[in-house]
């Protein structure tokens, strides 16, 4: 059976506009960039079959999937008995830049200082910090979607943009 | 209100205040403070700016090894961890059990008759055998191979006897002029074991030390 071609295009859309916020989103969330990709996609099947209703914030009513796959990843046994972060080598991280070499690695670890500080968050702040702040959604909006009280959204807030502040004013600091 | 806003604006705002203004948040008041005082403003400044580092840093991937993830990332852990600490314990009770095992065929007779002269009052023995009581099973157990008597082979030690199969390819050999008058050690059938018994009296804390071993050699000291 073939698809609506509005809808085909409906998603298209969606795809093309909010893919690579999402992509972030998830990534962010998660702290691991493949399995945000991962996840992402599978956000995009589900909009496939259920796509936002007419009239929704489009952007919004994705990140509320997206913020719903990721619990469901973190949730699930596989992330609680068998995922490991483990370090290798990654040509990425030295790659030639037009910034010069010092200054591209300080950017770098820089970068990957402030990852690793969103990482150490509680999943919580991690996830009020990255709607509130990313996605631009009000405190009562993150408050209603996380479950909790405006009071409560405000200083998982507060205190991840404290800890992310601490990780570059240390870094700026060396 | 009035009170409210004075009070704001006397005083400097505190970090999750500004926060809160940065987000749009903030009281009127607080926005209006923030305006007139120079350090508010400049703390505000210097939020945005980290604000902003932060939201660049981390609207690019990550890109090392904190936040990558390719195939290997995905690596199976131990599996489930209940075992561990019950195979942990099952080996800990095991290796118990064989220690005390040996422990009980080979020295308890000896360490019980030392244990009732001590009662006795009677005669001081010499410190190696209550070394030999003390020392640790496994140790008792290696010195303790088949055909060997731990007491008569300690006996020669104290009368200064040296070992045969010197491990020195240069003083190989029970010569007598290299025993230089001592009397010369039982020799154990079935190896070396002599290295067995000499371990263990070397083991710090059991009394049987060099000085022991080299005044009963010299025929010094008790």
């Amino acid at each position: 059976m073939r698809k609506d071609p509005k809808a085909h295009a409906r998603e298209a859309t969606l795809a093309a506009t909010h893919r690579d916020g999402i992509a972030r989103l998830c990534r962010l969330v998660l702290g691991d960039a493949e399995l945000g990709e991962d996840v992402c996609q599978d956000v995009f099947i589900k909009v496939a079959a259920t796509p936002p209703p007419d009239g929704a914030d489009e952007r919004r009513w994705l990140a509320r999937v997206a913020i719903n796959a990721c619990h469901d990843v973190r949730r699930g046994r596989w992330w609680k008995t068998q995922y490991r972060r483990t370090d290798e080598f990654d040509e990425s991280f030295h790659e030639n830049d037009s910034r010069g070499p010092e200054r591209c690695l300080l950017d770098a670890e820089q970068r990957e200082r402030i990852h690793a500080a969103l990482g150490e968050l509680t999943e919580r702040q991690r996830q009020v910090f990255l709607l509130r702040h990313f996605e631009g959604w009000s405190t009562e909006e993150v408050a209603e979607q996380l479950g909790l009280s405006a009071g409560s959204i405000k200083t998982h807030l507060f205190r991840a943009i404290t800890a992310l502040r601490d990780v570059l004013n240390e870094s700026e600091n060396e | 209100m009035k009170a409210k806003m004075s009070s704001v604006n006397r005083q400097c705002l505190s970090d999750e205040s500004l926060v809160a203004v940065m987000y749009g948040e903030g009281s009127t008041a607080e926005d209006e403070h923030r305006l007139s005082c120079i350090e508010c403003a400049r703390r505000f400044r210097r939020l945005e700016q980290d604000m902003t580092l932060i939201g660049n840093a981390l609207s690019e991937p990550a890109v090392s090894r904190l936040a990558r993830r390719d195939s290997s990332r995905r690596v199976r852990t131990a599996a489930p961890r209940l075992w561990q600490p019950l195979a942990a314990a099952a080996a800990v009770v095991i290796g118990f059990a064989m220690v005390w095992t040996q422990f009980a065929d080979v020295v308890q007779p000896q360490g019980t008759k030392v244990a009732g002269e001590a009662a006795t009052g009677g005669p001081s023995r010499p410190p190696r055998e209550i070394a030999l009581k003390g020392a640790p099973a496994t140790r008792i157990a290696r010195a303790a191979l088949p055909e060997f008597d731990a007491s008569v082979y300690l006996d020669a030690a104290l009368g200064g006897a040296l070992p045969c199969g010197w491990d020195d390819p240069l003083e190989s050999g029970c010569g007598a002029e290299r025993l230089r008058g001592a009397v010369s050690m039982p020799v154990l059938s079935g190896g070396d074991h002599y290295d067995d018994l000499y371990g263990l009296g070397f083991a710090e804390g059991y009394g049987f030390s060099d000085a022991d071993y080299f005044a009963g050699l010299f025929g010094v000291g008790g």
